[in-house]
């Protein structure tokens, strides 16, 4: 079941072109914040561009760059998480001390604070997104490999010469996979929260793109007298998250894993 | 105990510097001549030539490497100088001070309204596990845990300012107007508390010395309140660190949303104008705020439940 939520929400990924009536950025000042019709099913916002294109395409959006960041941030999470669980000694204080540090943060707010730096656009907003989100895989990391290396088939592996790469991809690994995935998913609900937020802010996606969080900060002007524009893309949002912490929920189930991942 | 105190703030210390570096470090990411952003920002486009580029480079050591340049900051920094405001020439201090005390204002009656909602709302609906009063409990906390802060923020704007206009849309005249922004805050934050504190309220109420307090005959408050919720409270004191981060993620959004004059909005003005003094001074208040309050946190978590100091 969770197999087909996630293949639905992967394919939102690819249906846009397809599906979208019109055009996501052809504006129409003539026909601005139009009723549903059926040439605009869902209406048209204030610069009478297709609210239905503009969310199918902000799923895409959406989806696509929080899976890249999700990704970046694993990845650079975990590597961090084996080199401090696995070699210890200063590796693991030096890592420890920037998880710290990282951690001081809220998560939103660090990426909030990269942004700014970096200014806005999407794969600016992929980069302060990773750089906010790699502590948490880190932390879980390095407790599971600190645990697993201490294992008398770890052990019987150097001792029959294995070297650390070859011990670490092996045996450390496939003991980081679950808890990896589990967070992963919640990882992915954050990240396209996260991202909608710093759109909303600005700091995000620049205007044309379509983006949930964008499309929200625009339809406050026109709240009282369109509030669909408004509906549409947080029901969309809120969708997704509760889909995706659902996925999360059925993963750690399955996995039999009884990991306090903090979400 | 005196021993930890000592021990979290040498830690807390420590922490405190790596935000200030990890901030000052990631000022230097920054695309661009800082000089030049500088120049523009006093003398505007027109005004500018090489001579005043290079002036305000070595008047504020920009042609120092950056660890020399970190030193200076660090020192003018401790000594309570954050620098000039890009912007507006003000000092940043000045900036943030006025708006610090409004996000105060603003997340301290959060807080406080919170937790005199979350906390008697956990324990009943603990108490009677199951019943009605337990059951609207669940649903109101998994929506308000669930409900992003943004949905909540214009929900309730749509709602309470458009369609009946009991309240104003934004700015920050009166009380009228905190009656939105700290309702947000309180819905995001009470739902946590609400969920966290029920469940280890379940935990704790199946516990030997629980029974043992009714054999005695002890009223039900006193054993609620006395026994059971400083028991229960352990959980939600060691996430009260968590907790005050989605507080300060919850008023930058909610700050802007209802334009409300705090340090959040502050940042975010500073954002969009690329005003890196500003910024920075406000990541590090934030950071030094949350480092305090997880320290304070972990001493407060050990002195309810001394058994943790061991592990």
């Amino acid at each position: 079941m969770r197999h087909v939520a996630l293949v639905a929400l992967a394919s939102l990924t690819l249906v846009a072109p397809f599906a979208a009536p019109h055009d996501p950025a052809a504006a129409d000042v003539s026909n601005r914040l139009a009723p549903p019709s059926s040439q605009f099913p869902l209406g048209t916002d204030g610069l009478g561009r297709c609210v239905l294109s503009r969310m199918l395409y902000a799923a895409r959006v959406t989806m696509l760059s929080a899976a890249a960041a999700t990704s970046i941030a694993m990845l650079a999470g975990t590597t961090a998480g084996v080199a401090a669980g696995y070699w210890g000694a200063w590796t693991d204080s030096a890592v420890g001390y920037l998880v710290n540090v990282f951690l001081a943060f809220p998560a939103l707010l660090l990426a909030l604070i990269f942004a700014a730096i970096l200014g806005p656009g999407l794969g600016h907003g992929i980069v302060a997104l990773s750089a906010s989100g790699w502590t948490r895989y880190a932390r879980v990391v390095r407790a599971i490999v600190r645990t697993e290396r201490r294992a008398r088939y770890v052990d019987a592996s150097r001792a029959m010469g294995a070297t650390p790469w070859h011990i670490v991809r092996v045996h450390v690994l496939p003991s980081v996979y679950p808890a990896i995935s589990v967070m992963a998913m919640f990882g992915l609900a954050n990240t396209v929260l996260s991202l909608s937020v710093l759109s909303f802010l600005g700091l995000g996606v620049v205007p044309p793109t379509p983006e949930w969080g964008a499309m929200i900060e625009s339809s406050r002007p026109f709240l009282s007298i369109r509030p669909g524009l408004l509906l549409w893309p947080a029901g969309a949002l809120i969708a997704t998250m509760a889909l995706l912490h659902w996925i999360g929920e059925t993963t750690r189930e399955n996995t039999r894993l009884d990991l306090r991942v903090e979400q | 105990m005196t021993a930890l105190v000592v021990q979290r703030l040498i830690a807390a210390v420590l922490t405190a510097f790596g935000v200030a570096a990890l901030g000052f470090s990631a000022l230097n990411l920054a695309p661009g001549d800082q000089a030049e952003s500088v120049a523009i920002a006093r003398y505007g486009t027109t005004g500018l030539t090489a001579e005043r580029i290079e002036q305000v480079r070595r008047e504020n050591h920009l042609d120092l490497p950056p660890a020399r340049r970190f030193q200076h900051w660090l020192r003018s920094a401790a000594m309570g100088d954050l620098g000039t405001s890009m912007v507006r020439g003000t000092t940043v201090v000045q900036e943030i001070r006025p708006r610090l005390w409004r996000s105060v204002e603003l997340s301290g009656l959060a807080v406080g309204l919170s937790l005199s909602i979350a906390v008697p709302c956990g324990v009943w609906s603990a108490a009677r596990e199951g019943g009605w009063f337990d059951r609207i409990c669940r649903w109101a906390g998994l929506f308000g845990a669930a409900m992003p802060a943004v949905c909540i923020a214009l929900g309730l704007m749509l709602v309470f300012s458009l369609w009946i206009p009991l309240f104003p849309v934004a700015g920050a005249r009166g009380a009228r107007s905190a009656v939105l922004p700290v309702t947000t805050l309180v819905i995001a934050n009470a739902a946590w508390t609400l969920k966290l504190l029920r469940a280890s309220m379940l935990d704790v109420l199946r516990q030997p010395f629980i029974r043992a307090a009714r054999a005695r005959g002890f009223p039900q408050p006193v054993i609620l309140y006395r026994y059971a919720l400083k028991a229960a409270a352990v959980p939600v004191v060691n996430l009260a660190g968590t907790q005050f981060l989605l507080l300060i993620e919850g008023s930058v959004l909610v700050e802007t949303i209802f334009a409300w004059p705090g340090l959040g909005r502050l940042l975010v003005e500073s954002a969009l104008a690329r005003d890196y003094p500003v910024i920075l001074g406000c990541a590090i208040v934030f950071g030094f705020a949350c480092v305090a309050v997880n320290s304070a946190a972990d001493v407060l978590s050990v002195w309810l439940d001394p058994r943790q100091a061991e592990s």
